[in-house]
């Protein structure tokens, strides 16, 4: 190593450089918008049924109410996660992930790392998972998971889902007290490649968006979701549904849908999601049994 | 021979809330199960921390008392045929371990039966408590439980290691494939190396823990972060205790760390300062010498601070960052008055069926001003409305959103801030979800009062007129709490209102979801919460049901009733009214008394005319004093001559005449009294007396 602090550039590297010796499949970030990893297909069908898997990726999110123009040293429109996979969850879990950290940096005992309790759920997916947050000197730079349902399937094995929030931890590495004032590679800062994109799509979600039409936007891709289960495509109706999450998560940041209204949506949500992974694995099984 | 045995159960980082109760579980579990195998237990006692649960009992027996007994076998003339014994004697001495020579026979009940006299128990612990951890271990029971791999055991987190020994024996217990050892292990980053344990002892237990960075004790990782935060500065009397007490089941080796922000932040209100330290980074915030709020924090880290200027500015980074995220809210949010963003309320829906918060707004305004005027407290009619209408203004801020906790709060401090409505009107907005639960006090202000009314009323007749009150399997809009508050309110700050038109009012708006039957669902809920205000303002069971048979639609006046009954219960007075309700119920109970009026004309005996006079006066004077709200002094006056001539009347007259004219008009002499004492002070029938076996039945 050098005495320069790793870029954010050098973080993927290093993760993926670690994660890949460790057996996982490297993959590439979904191309639809998406607000976490976990909504990335190699998660939300891989966790699903028992044949072992592991995998790594990174995955811009987008969550249009955390936009904050730029300005917040911390809060992005969209930011980046890696999400790593591995099933069944293996023994020595937190040693594994405890170890990458030292890969991306970090000296776990000078800081003060924790575990801290997080029952993480996506309603939406119809997901739940229990774990903590893991925080740094109080900043929290990973998601650790041990998943327990998908699409209101039990799982069996259980998986381990790890996602680090690759601009705080870079952040916190270089010590720099602004998202946009981290070095992505040598010479070229965050704030250069993300500011403007950060402040448009935050005055876009907060003040543009049409909120009827991204309504009929919603309904249309609940539609088209709806069509596509008719002919059991499990990719495409997942596909759609992922959209409808998204204009949700737009009309929320537009404040146009209230706390008890957005119950009986997430509910509509979540029901594609498990007809999602229900097509999945009719499928999956047809292939084992032909 | 009682030695110690000592059992740790190390897991991956257990949320904190679960350590207690699962210490609880642990202890209770295992003292029964020695208690089953007879086993003498001294000296037990449960520790946690985020890794690790401990069971420790001082003096625990090596093995089972040894105890002789008889054990029943089939009937002789099943066991022998012909003289030779046959399967069922086999099998029988099989079961009992014996040699088929030391069967006895023996007479019970009659028949001969075979008999067995077979040694139990004397069992070794260390064998017993093989079998006993994993069992204890499976039957720990959380809020929230997993798998993982592939395991059959659910448990909060999973568990990574088992440190069991019986004195200096270890016992391999077995947890799905997890075999238990003398391997224990120190804070994970501090002292990351196994350590190894020699014996049970608790001592010596809590000495190598300490040394790996661990300490064992609750109270003293508590005792630890409470010193040091008051040495970094922090004020006695400000300490959150329920926070230090989260802290300490967070880490295993607690300091405290002393950061600070950028005095601006110092702009923003305290509640939103302190909620966002707390929420998001469990730490404390820090005042002046003169209760000032100071530009500081203090965090708790599970680490020895080898390197504290590194770790303090990483707290700084965030808190700074999250409390920069803090003030773009505050400076976002008021960029619009509370009464503009009124109407942002159109969009934001209260419940599918029941609109949105704007209309519940427009409805709650009109219920504020119904109540003021119907409990006749006109003069806050005004700061109640206009309340109302600001009230939920603040679900559309910022601040809100990212903090539910302070809704309401940011109500009073949004209208305060930049909209200069006045103190009564800002503090009624927060007042209104007053109490938030059983133990948070009810609003102070008159206007606070009767908004916090009108919204509890609306939403109870909305919800359960479109089926969502509250049911066997739960209640989704905390029907009960809300019911609670409303009559805890009505009752403290002696609102006298006819309560059933208050809901009729209330419901109105629903007509259209609203069944036949809504009505009285949402009276019997009421009567239900209004029964527990009662006992929980210490009245007695049967003075609950005397007062509620009597009416309790003015449920101040009720309430005001029971608790001056419930003060006099102890006295002659009290007692001698009961007698007088009570005397005159019994008589009249099963007669089906002829409705009309009493006819002076047809008394007969003299005594029967004296007790009418007397009546007449009584009940003025009864009358009198219950408007006067003193309920000693209507006792007082029945339980004066009155009580003697109703006795002597029923001693010397015979209510149950055979003649029915005089009967029907005696009985509605008796009726006409017992009903007017009941709609006045309560049904005292209903009073139970000590020693008192059944209610005396007179005819």
């Amino acid at each position: 190593m050098t005495h320069r602090k790793p870029t954010l550039q050098n973080i993927i590297l290093a993760l993926q450089e670690y994660w890949g010796a460790y057996g996982c499949v490297l993959s590439q970030p979904y191309d639809e918008e998406v607000g976490a990893g976990t909504f990335h297909p190699h998660t939300f069908f891989g966790v699903l049924g028992g044949a072992p898997w592991k995998v790594a990726y990174v995955q811009p999110s987008r969550r249009p109410s955390d936009g904050r123009y730029g300005d917040n040293p911390n809060r992005l429109y969209q930011h980046h996660q890696f999400q790593v996979i591995v099933k069944p969850s293996p023994p020595d879990a937190q040693k594994v992930y405890l170890d990458s950290l030292k890969a991306i940096g970090i000296d776990t005992r000078h800081h003060d790392i924790r575990f801290e309790e997080d029952d993480w759920e996506s309603p939406t997916l119809g997901a739940t998972g229990l774990g903590w947050q893991v925080l740094c000197d109080g900043t929290e730079i990973t998601q650790f998971t041990y998943f327990q349902q998908v699409a209101g399937y039990e799982l069996e094995p259980v998986s381990l889902e790890l996602t680090y929030g690759l601009d705080r931890i870079a952040a916190f590495i270089q010590g720099v007290d602004h998202v946009m004032n981290i070095e992505w590679v040598e010479g070229v800062t965050y704030g250069s490649l993300r500011k403007r994109f950060e402040y448009e799509m935050s005055e876009y979600s907060f003040h543009g968006a049409n909120v009827e039409r991204h309504w009929q936007y919603f309904r249309m891709a609940e539609d088209e979701c709806r069509a596509a289960l008719e002919r059991r495509l499990a990719y495409p109706a997942y596909e759609w549904l992922l959209k409808c999450s998204h204009s949700f998560n737009m009309l929320d940041a537009r404040g146009a849908i209230s706390v008890t209204e957005r119950t009986g949506y997430i509910a509509r949500i979540r029901g594609m999601a498990c007809e999602c992974a229900k097509a999945y694995l009719e499928r999956q099984g047809a292939q084992a049994s032909s | 021979m009682n030695k110690p045995f000592l059992l740790e159960i190390g897991t991956e980082e257990l949320p904190a809330a679960y350590l207690a109760p699962y210490c609880d579980q642990l202890l209770r579990l295992l003292t029964e199960e020695f208690k089953k195998a007879s086993l003498d237990a001294k000296g037990i006692e449960t520790h946690s921390t985020p890794r690790r649960l401990v069971f420790f009992c001082k003096s625990l027996a090596d093995r089972q008392p040894v105890k002789e007994e008889d054990v029943k076998g089939p009937p002789a003339a099943i066991a022998f045929q012909n003289g030779a014994p046959t399967r069922a004697a086999t099998a029988f001495a099989g079961k009992c371990g014996l040699p088929l020579e030391q069967i006895q026979t023996r007479s019970f009940d009659g028949k001969d039966y075979l008999f067995a006299r077979v040694t139990r128990g004397g069992g070794q612990t260390v064998d017993l408590l093989e079998a006993l951890i994993p069992a204890v271990i499976r039957q720990l029971r959380s809020p929230k439980s997993m798998r993982w791999e592939d395991k059959p055991t659910l448990f909060a987190r999973p568990i990574r290691w088992i440190a069991a020994l019986y004195d200096k024996a270890v016992i391999p217990a077995e947890l799905d494939g997890l075999v238990a050892g003398n391997i224990t292990y120190g804070q994970r980053f501090l002292s990351p190396k196994p350590v190894k344990l020699q014996s049970a002892r608790l001592g010596a237990f809590e000495k190598k823990l300490r040394k790996a960075h661990v300490i064992l004790r609750h109270d003293e990782r508590v005792a630890a972060i409470t010193s040091q935060l008051l040495a970094h500065g922090a004020r006695e009397d400000r300490i959150d205790r329920g926070l230090v007490n989260v802290c300490a089941d967070l880490v295993e080796w607690p300091s405290v760390v002393r950061g600070s922000f950028p005095a601006a932040m110092l702009e923003l209100p305290e509640p939103v300062l302190m909620t966002s330290l707390k929420k998001h980074q469990k730490s404390f915030l820090v005042y002046d010498e003169d209760g000032k709020v100071a530009p500081g924090f203090l965090a708790v880290a599970n680490n020895d601070l080898a390197d504290e200027a590194r770790i303090r500015s990483g707290y700084e980074r965030v808190v700074v960052a999250r409390l920069a995220d803090a003030k773009f809210f505050w400076d976002e949010d008021r960029e619009r008055t509370l009464a503009d963003r009124v109407e942002g309320l159109k969009s934001v829906v209260f419940q599918e069926k029941l609109g949105t918060y704007f209309e519940k707004t427009g409805r709650v305004q009109g219920l504020a001003t119904f109540i003021a005027d119907a409990a006749g407290k006109g003069e806050a009619a005004h700061d109640a409305a206009r309340a109302a209408f600001l009230s939920r203004a603040d679900l559309t801020t910022a601040m809100v959103f990212e903090f539910p906790e302070l809704q309401g709060i940011m109500g009073r401090v949004y209208a305060r801030a930049a909209d200069s409505e006045p103190a009564s009107v800002a503090d009624a907005i927060e007042e209104m979800y007053q109490p938030r639960g059983a133990d948070d006090a009810l609003p102070k202000s008159l206007p606070g009062a009767l908004l916090s009314v009108a919204d509890k009323a609306d939403t109870i007749a909305g919800c359960i007129s479109i089926g969502f009150g509250p049911s066997g399997s739960g209640d989704p809009y905390a029907l009960r709490r809300q019911a609670l508050g409303l009559l805890r309110i009505l009752c403290q700050h002696q609102l006298h209102l006819d309560l059933a038109a208050l809901m009729r009012r209330a419901l109105e708006p629903f007509a259209a979801h609203a069944s036949a039957k809504t009505f009285d669902d949402i009276l019997q809920l009421l009567r239900g919460r209004f029964e527990t205000v009662l006992k929980d303002a210490g009245v007695r069971y049967d003075i609950v049901n005397a007062v509620l048979s009597s009416g309790w639609n003015d449920v101040a006046a009720a309430f005001d009733k029971a608790r001056q009954l419930t003060a006099l219960a102890a006295t002659d007075a009290f007692r001698k009214a009961c007698t007088v309700v009570e005397r005159c119920h019994n008589i009249t109970r099963e007669a089906d008394v002829p409705a009309g009026a009493v006819d002076t004309a047809a008394f007969v005996l003299p005594l029967e005319t004296a007790l009418w006079q007397q009546w007449q006066t009584v009940a003025r004077s009864v009358r009198a004093a219950v408007e006067g709200n003193d309920i000693a002094a209507a006792l007082a006056t029945l339980a004066g001559s009155f009580h003697d001539t109703l006795h002597q009347y029923f001693d010397t007259v015979r209510v149950n005449e055979d003649d029915q004219a005089l009967r029907a008009n005696r009985q509605r002499v008796v009726r006409a009294i017992r009903d007017e004492l009941v709609a006045r002070i309560a049904d005292l029938a209903q009073v139970v007396f000590e020693g008192e076996q059944a209610k005396p039945c007179e005819r």
